[in-house]
């Protein structure tokens, strides 16, 4: 962008700046084998806490699909010295807000908090971890039943039915990460109470568990509360619940058409398996050619042009690979073919090319800003933290980054792809259904 | 699939899940192994004032060609985020058609830009971002956060792009673009329920304005309707540009002056001559969009509520309805997700703008249980009209009114967000800091007071979709007009 040539000083400035005003995370490890990351940040207004459990929906035990998730529900009844729902209710009457979500590899409490209500979050957190299973009983357990069975019906919709499609198609239905719905709502009906506990002892302890606070806090003060509330904390003797959730097999262009009764346009969805980034500069090449390959699909199919509304790429980081995903929402006329060639006339030239010094510091720049913009969502830090990596060393990675790395994480894009089509159908009455397939490993 | 299908269904579903699985392994006992320590029963407490204050510092000026700056300087973060409000911008505002006008703030910003040479120029991106716009009731905004040292760059995109629209290339591509966010916007159950609702208590044309959704109009809408749409929307008089981040007043006056102060309207802003029309009462009607077999009923209900004109209703409506559905412990969420399990929960929207109130409600339900999940949130606004709310209940509902504001002062993005909602609405810097000490003299009359006025739970029409099944019991609630889902 020669208009604003200026613009690539920018990304030195920024880097300098975050570079010496950041505070760095400190972690510690208690000796019950909960792993604390405190990374305090007076750049931001508020705190971010988040307990995460490596134990997600791909640790549900088999014919026992949605356990973790109907467990995470669980946990909100109350807890020895806590009525069902206070917790929620305590947050939001502080100021912050409360959540949890149960992700395949893992299960994730969030908090957002004003600073002076960060201890409350630490208690009713260690309450959680602590005494949970003291407030569920069968009448919260019924209760959840409902509540769940209700939640998985009210995500029903297309983009749910083709995310669980995908999963399936990947994995294949016998893999932790591809649980069906419907399967999961008859096997929840029959979980008993003693599985819930059981299920709450292996996955939801210490030894299992990261707790990360991002934000305006002093660690000073905090560290002594941490470590009161949580240390006392005792693991269960029993085994942890761990499992394998392999990368997906892939043989090479793997194709499936889709029908939906009420879709209005069309979609195409191109999935591809990456390996996992082995270092912190590997992982921010992937998350470059993820910005490229936005940029150039949009400008090819996008801007200007009748074949697509909007395109998004995503990155979804698994616990032994990675999935880059191009979604694109096709206007009603536009050939999926063509639209599919075009996407990978940008993935091969990404792949045989190396993008120019230009287009480098613009790429840069791109990340940076999205680096500082980041820096003011403390959760967003939080997360990144439970997963394994700090996302304050984005902009300083952004700054190092060259050209043949993110033609090296490209190479990924011209091999195995899975490639989902989904367009209108009346047959479709419920949900979606498969018109085609073309499963080259079978 | 009747009651007794589904009750079949799921009974065998049960007996093939638990006849054929394997036990799992015994849980341990104790359950809780950690030890009791009385210091820990209690939570910790709050520091009260620290988490109610809402503190922003806002500078404000007016342009000589009318166009207001406001600025709410932070330095903690060198980035700025900016925002071109154009109050009466909004699809009950404008005299434009409400899809025309989404249309034109489209066209805004993917229809080129006039240049300095003359040239026209596609939408230009700072550091890989571009405008990005949005039409809300009472205006359109258009946003672009940038770096600090990108500050001048960024006003100049946004500066161009609002004031020298091209609407270049016969926009095409921009009406495709269009038209396929206006289907998906409106073309899904809770669009057409709250239209059918809104339609049934206000009127077609308030519904046509709540939930725009003619493509014909836009397939139809020539280059100078766009263009008229856009003389009379969008003009520096009522419009503001907001700045919060890392700069003050005089630094964005100095950058932001040479850039906007050249802007000039060639028409006078028109808006609509009246306020949206009033609520007519004609009993409790049902607006029923026949199903499928579904295993959730979805239900909208509508509510009428103080506009920005009522101000000495606004903040009691605005706690009520908080107490009511808004909160994860309202009233109607504490019975019919906590209590009874029949819905994941409600989704509740209160909107405020200057020429339209209403309380939205939307929920899906278990199939066996929405007529009386019906019944029960419209018993509890029947209760806020006949009993004050208690003490507790209503300083809750401030700390959490108060809060949420607090939070979105949090980020520089969302408190430019809100600003522009305030300026939209007519309300001046000092408003913010006025909040806590208006809310902390409403009492539990004057939350009576406002349910009497406004909800009309025994004269309301409500939005249902659900299946035949339903069909007796949906004529207890009101009485019961059928329609044909048309989602295509």
């Amino acid at each position: 962008m020669p208009r604003f040539a200026k613009l690539r000083l920018v990304v030195t400035l920024a880097c300098l700046w975050l570079l010496t005003a950041a505070a760095r995370a400190e972690e510690l490890r208690l000796d019950n084998g909960l792993r604390v990351v405190l990374a305090p940040d007076a750049s931001v207004n508020n705190v971010a806490l988040v307990v995460s459990y490596e134990a997600g929906s791909a640790n549900d035990p088999a014919r026992y699909r949605g356990m973790a998730h109907l467990v995470e529900h669980l946990t909100f009844r109350g807890s020895r010295h806590l009525r069902a729902e206070r917790g929620s209710d305590m947050i939001e009457a502080s100021g912050g807000g409360s959540n949890a979500f149960t992700y395949p590899d893992r299960t994730q409490y969030v908090a957002v908090l004003p600073r002076a209500a960060l201890p409350l979050g630490l208690w009713i957190e260690r309450e959680r971890m602590a005494f949970a299973l003291e407030g569920i009983d069968q009448n919260a357990l019924d209760l959840e039943r409902k509540i769940v069975r209700n939640e998985v019906a009210e995500r029903k919709g297309l983009s749910w039915r083709t995310y669980m499609q995908r999963q399936r198609s990947l994995y294949g239905l016998q893999h932790a990460y591809a649980s069906e719905d419907d399967a999961q709502l008859n096997d929840v009906q029959a979980v008993t109470l003693p599985d819930v506990q059981w299920f709450f002892q292996s996955s939801h302890r210490p030894d299992n568990a990261t707790l990360v606070v991002v934000g305006a806090f002093d660690p000073q003060e905090i560290r002594p509360v941490i470590e009161r509330y949580f240390a006392p904390i005792q693991n269960p003797t029993l085994a942890r619940n761990t499992r394998e959730a392999p990368a997906p097999k892939q043989c090479g262009v793997h194709r499936l058409e889709l029908g939906h009764q009420y879709l209005q346009g069309r979609m195409l969805s191109m999935t591809w398996t990456l390996q996992q980034p082995s270092s912190a500069s590997e992982r921010m090449a992937v998350r470059a050619l993820r910005h490229v390959l936005d940029g150039g699909v949009s400008d090819e199919l996008v801007r200007g042009s009748f074949e697509a509304a909007s395109v998004s790429v995503a990155l979804d980081h698994r616990q032994t690979h990675s999935l880059l995903q191009v979604d694109l929402n096709l206007h009603e006329q536009s050939d999926f073919e063509k639209v599919e060639a075009r996407v990978m006339k940008v993935a091969t030239e990404l792949a045989s090319t190396a993008i120019d010094d230009a287009e480098l510091t613009t790429l840069r720049g791109e990340l940076v800003t999205e680096a500082v913009l980041a820096r003011e969502n403390a959760l967003q830090r939080a997360l990144s933290i439970a997963r394994g990596y700090d996302s304050i060393e984005d902009a300083e990675l952004a700054n190092a980054l060259d050209a043949p790395s993110i033609q090296r994480a490209a190479a990924q894009l011209t091999g195995h792809r899975l490639v989902l089509a989904v367009r209108h159908s009346d047959a479709a009455s419920d949900g979606t259904e498969i018109l085609k397939e073309d499963d080259p490993c079978r | 699939m009747s009651l007794s299908g589904r009750l079949l269904v799921a009974f065998l579903g049960l007996l093939v899940a638990c006849a054929s699985r394997p036990p799992l392994p015994l849980p341990e006992q104790p359950l809780a192994r950690t030890p009791e320590e009385p210091a820990h029963a209690q939570p910790p407490p709050l520091i009260a004032a620290e988490v109610e204050s809402v503190d922003v510092a806002l500078e404000s000026t007016t342009l000589p060609n009318g166009m207001t700056l406001l600025v709410a300087p932070r330095r903690q973060l060198p980035y700025v985020a900016l925002s071109v409000v154009a109050r009466g911008a909004g699809t009950f505002e404008s005299l434009c058609a409400p899809e025309v006008l989404q249309l034109t703030a489209r066209a805004v910003v993917e229809g080129g830009t006039v240049w300095t040479d003359g040239k026209v120029v596609e939408p230009l991106r700072v550091h890989g971002r571009g405008v990005e716009f949005d039409v809300a009731a009472d205006y359109t905004h258009f946003d672009l956060p940038v770096l600090r040292d990108a500050l001048p760059a960024g006003l100049t995109v946004l500066a161009r792009t609002v004031q020298k629209p091209a609407f270049a290339g016969g926009l095409d591509p921009v009406r495709v673009h269009a038209i396929d966010a206006l289907k998906n916007s409106s073309g899904n159950v809770d669009s057409q329920l709250l239209k059918l609702a809104a339609a049934g208590s206000y009127g077609e044309a308030f519904a046509g304005r709540l939930v725009p959704s003619k493509i014909d109009t836009i397939r139809k809408a020539s280059d100078a309707v766009i263009k008229q749409c856009y003389g009379m929307s969008i003009v520096p008089e009522t419009s503001a540009l907001i700045a919060v981040g890392d700069v003050t007043l005089a630094e964005l006056r100095e950058l932001a002056e040479p850039l906007f102060g050249s802007w000039s309207s060639r028409e006078r802003s028109r808006a609509l001559p009246a306020p949206a029309p009033s609520f007519e009462s004609k009993g409790r009607q049902v607006h029923w969009l026949v199903a499928g077999d579904q295993t959730q009923s979805r239900v909208v209900l509508l509510q009428p509520a103080p506009t920005q004109l009522q101000p000495d209703d606004e903040a009691p409506f605005a706690l009520l309805s908080e107490i009511a559905v808004g909160a994860s412990r309202s009233r109607s969420n504490n019975r019919l997700r906590h209590d009874q399990g029949v819905t994941y929960g409600l989704q509740p929207e209160l909107i405020q703008g200057r020429k339209v109130g209403l309380l939205l409600v939307q929920a899906a339900f278990e199939p066996d249980a929405t007529v009386d999940a019906i019944r029960s949130l419209l018993e509890s606004f029947e209760e806020l009209q006949e009993q004050p709310v208690a003490e507790a209940e209503l300083q809750d509902a401030k700390r959490r009114l108060l809060a949420r504001v607090a939070f979105r002062a949090g980020s520089n993005d969302s408190l430019a967000d809100y600003l522009g909602q305030l300026f939209a609405q007519g309300k001046g810097p000092s408003w913010l800091g006025q909040l806590q000490a208006s809310l902390a003299a409403i009492r539990p009359n004057d939350l009576q007071r406002v349910a009497k006025q406004y909800l009309r739970p025994s004269d309301t029409d409500l939005g249902v979709y659900c299946d035949w099944d339903l069909r007796n019991q949906l004529s207890f609630i009101g009485r019961v007009t059928t329609y044909r889902a048309d989602l295509e």
